[in-house]
């Protein structure tokens, strides 16, 4: 889920938010909600007491049902304060004092004749009031008391408490926001801690994976981090140590075909310089004699052109091969390759002239014969080349109109000793002309791309750097 | 397709802890500053003294207190201004009497523990909120506690030994 895909960061952040806060919150909350419980007590407390005591301390009630005058007078004595008070007489008649009876709340009226002291807090004219009530008693003779029926209401406002509590709620929500960017910063702290090594190793793994074997973590401390940074940095060795056996093994084998090669190339001339002369011979000499002669000939040209090929390769895999650039015409160039090999008239061509290059002459007719040779061979005719230059570059494309290649065969077209057809005579060539072709356009800081055309039939596209190596 | 949704057990944790905390601490403060309260009660409400003359009305019929001011006068006055029923005033505020006017004059004794209260009407004949007028009125203006029971009496026929009742 999207919702979570947090980074560590972000999830050590929000943990440790969502703890600051929690906390804060709990204490912050629970001590502002007694502090409030406190003050509102302590000031309703008093307020009523206040009153019980005035009203204890009164002058007698001389009349009852009390006159209009007494209600008044008792009314008056108990404004004497800040806060406004209305008496009734059993819940009618009431003092035409500054407060009307009609602003004490019903309920607090209807308790009032249970003969307690109630009180009640209410929100008048937009702050929060207290409102007290209680009906005023006298003893009864014989014990006990009784209800006169004069009650009295009196208001307090409750705006100087209103203020503390408000004051708590602003320290209480500062409190919060102090312990919050107190829990980010220790969060950051935290992340930094863990992600620093976390990010060493992902860098260190990075560079790992992109070839540098020799890249190691730094071990830092002894804790978990530490411990996959070792077992990082173990992996590393041994995967250093293997790849570089793979290496060794593999240079030992390439200098072994190379030293094969070298040590079979001068056999091969004597052997080719015999052939030539069987060659001479074998129209006179009878029958399977002859046959055998032009057979032993061409086996030779062709072990020889094998050991050729495998020394010119030998050399790209030592990296020895080497460009020696000239400037020159490149169709005069494509055209000298066909006219040597006697492909003229098998091949349209469409070179236009003047197209001039920094190329190694030898290496582009090696490149040109294989791939013309090799679209002789396996694809159907007409075979056109065809050369353009653009910008910086010049490309050359050898095309025919066979059945193309298959997506196996294009992923493996320039693979050394590959063979398409594998039903294909073994004198056709050893399968390492592409490969040869590929290595001499990348000498040239150039490539070359197998692909098909449509409707039909394979293309490959040579593109060489006009200016020389780039 | 369905796709799953995985929560983190991080993430799971987190709900949890915002679930148990701050939802019911929220709900504990509910809000700020002072908050309307319904009636708190407290405890009994304020006794003063009173003057005046004690008698006793109806008023919604129940027997209520009555003063009357002016100097303190004889029992005999007083049970006569009893028996003279409400004024205009007091009737204006819905007080009312049963005691009838007959009962004065009366005359107050004392015998064995009790206040005797000789009427001349037929105190059998006398309603019970009558009855609680009287006996109330004449135990006001005692001050013996706990007060004197009081009879009343008339040509031989006795009510009583009766108490004013009790108010909460």
């Amino acid at each position: 889920m999207t919702t979570w895909a947090l980074g560590l960061r972000g999830r050590l952040l929000l943990a440790f938010a969502v703890l600051g806060l929690t906390t804060t919150a709990l204490v912050a909350g629970v001590s502002y909600g007694q502090a409030r419980t406190v003050i509102l007590q302590k000031a309703q407390d008093a307020a009523v007491l206040s009153m019980v005591d005035q009203v204890a301390r009164l002058v007698p009630v001389r009349e009852l049902p009390p006159s209009q005058e007494q209600l008044d007078t008792i009314a008056r004595v108990l404004s004497e304060g800040p806060d406004p008070a209305v008496v009734a007489y059993r819940g009618q008649a009431a003092s035409s004092s500054s407060l009307s009876l009609d602003e004490i709340p019903v309920d607090l009226r209807d308790s009032v004749t249970e003969g307690k002291v109630v009180w009640q807090r209410v929100t008048m004219g937009g702050g929060p009031v207290l409102a007290i009530g209680t009906q005023l008693m006298t003893d009864q003779p014989g014990g006990g008391t009784e209800p006169t029926g004069i009650e009295v209401y009196r208001l307090h406002a409750l705006g100087e408490e209103q203020h503390s509590i408000d004051q708590l709620a602003a320290l209480a929500w500062s409190t919060g926001a102090a312990s919050l960017v107190l829990a980010v910063l220790l969060a950051l702290l935290a992340a930094r801690g863990v992600l620093r090594p976390v990010r060493e190793l992902g860098r260190a793994a990075r560079r790992l994976g992109e070839g540098d074997l020799r890249t190691r973590a730094t071990v830092r401390g002894t804790d978990e981090l530490a411990g996959v940074a070792q077992i990082f940095n173990q992996t590393a060795e041994r995967l250093e140590r293997q790849v570089g056996e793979l290496r060794r093994m593999e240079a030992d084998a390439r200098r072994f075909v190379a030293d094969v090669s070298h040590e079979l190339r001068t056999p091969l001339a004597a052997m080719t310089a015999v052939t030539d002369v069987l060659d001479e011979e074998s129209a006179r000499l009878p029958g399977d004699a002859g046959k055998a002669a032009r057979l032993v000939s061409q086996e030779t040209q062709n072990l020889a052109q094998l050991v050729e090929d495998l020394i010119e390769i030998s050399r790209f895999d030592a990296g020895t091969a080497a460009l020696s650039l000239d400037d020159l015409d490149v169709a005069a160039a494509v055209r000298a390759t066909l006219r040597s090999r006697g492909w003229t008239d098998q091949v349209g061509t469409e070179l236009p002239d003047g197209i001039v290059a920094r190329l190694d002459p030898r290496r582009l007719d090696v490149i040109v014969a294989n791939l013309v040779g090799n679209a002789l061979r396996h694809g159907a005719a007409p075979v056109t080349v065809r050369l353009r230059a653009t910008a910086g570059w010049v490309e050359v494309t050898i095309a025919d109109h066979g059945s193309g290649l298959s997506p196996d065969v294009l992923a493996r077209a320039f693979d050394r000793f590959y063979k398409a057809d594998t039903a294909r005579s073994r004198s056709d060539g050893a399968g390492l002309g592409l490969a040869i072709a590929l290595e001499n356009a990348r000498l040239h800081g150039g490539s070359l791309v197998a692909g098909n055309r449509s409707p039909q039939g394979a293309v490959f596209t040579l593109r060489l750097p006009s200016g020389g190596q780039q | 397709m369905i796709r799953l949704v995985r929560v983190s057990p991080f993430g799971r944790v987190l709900a949890g802890v915002c679930a148990l905390l701050v939802v019911p601490l929220v709900a504990l403060l509910g809000g700020c500053g002072v908050r309307p309260s319904g009636v708190i009660t407290g405890g009994p409400a304020p006794t003063a003294a009173v003057g005046g003359t004690r008698i006793y009305l109806l008023s919604d019929g129940e027997p209520t207190l009555v003063l009357r001011g002016g100097k303190p006068i004889e029992p005999t006055e007083v049970l006569r201004m009893l028996a003279a029923g409400p004024t205009d005033a007091e009737r204006a505020q819905g007080f009312t009497t049963e005691v009838p006017s007959e009962l004065a004059p009366a005359k107050i004794g004392f015998d064995a523990g009790s206040t005797l209260v000789s009427v001349s009407t037929d105190v059998g004949a006398l309603s019970v909120l009558a009855v609680v007028q009287i006996v109330c009125t004449v135990q006001a203006m005692t001050v013996a506690t706990p007060a004197t029971p009081v009879t009343l009496v008339s040509d031989g026929q006795r009510r009583g030994p009766l108490s004013c009742p009790r108010y909460p």
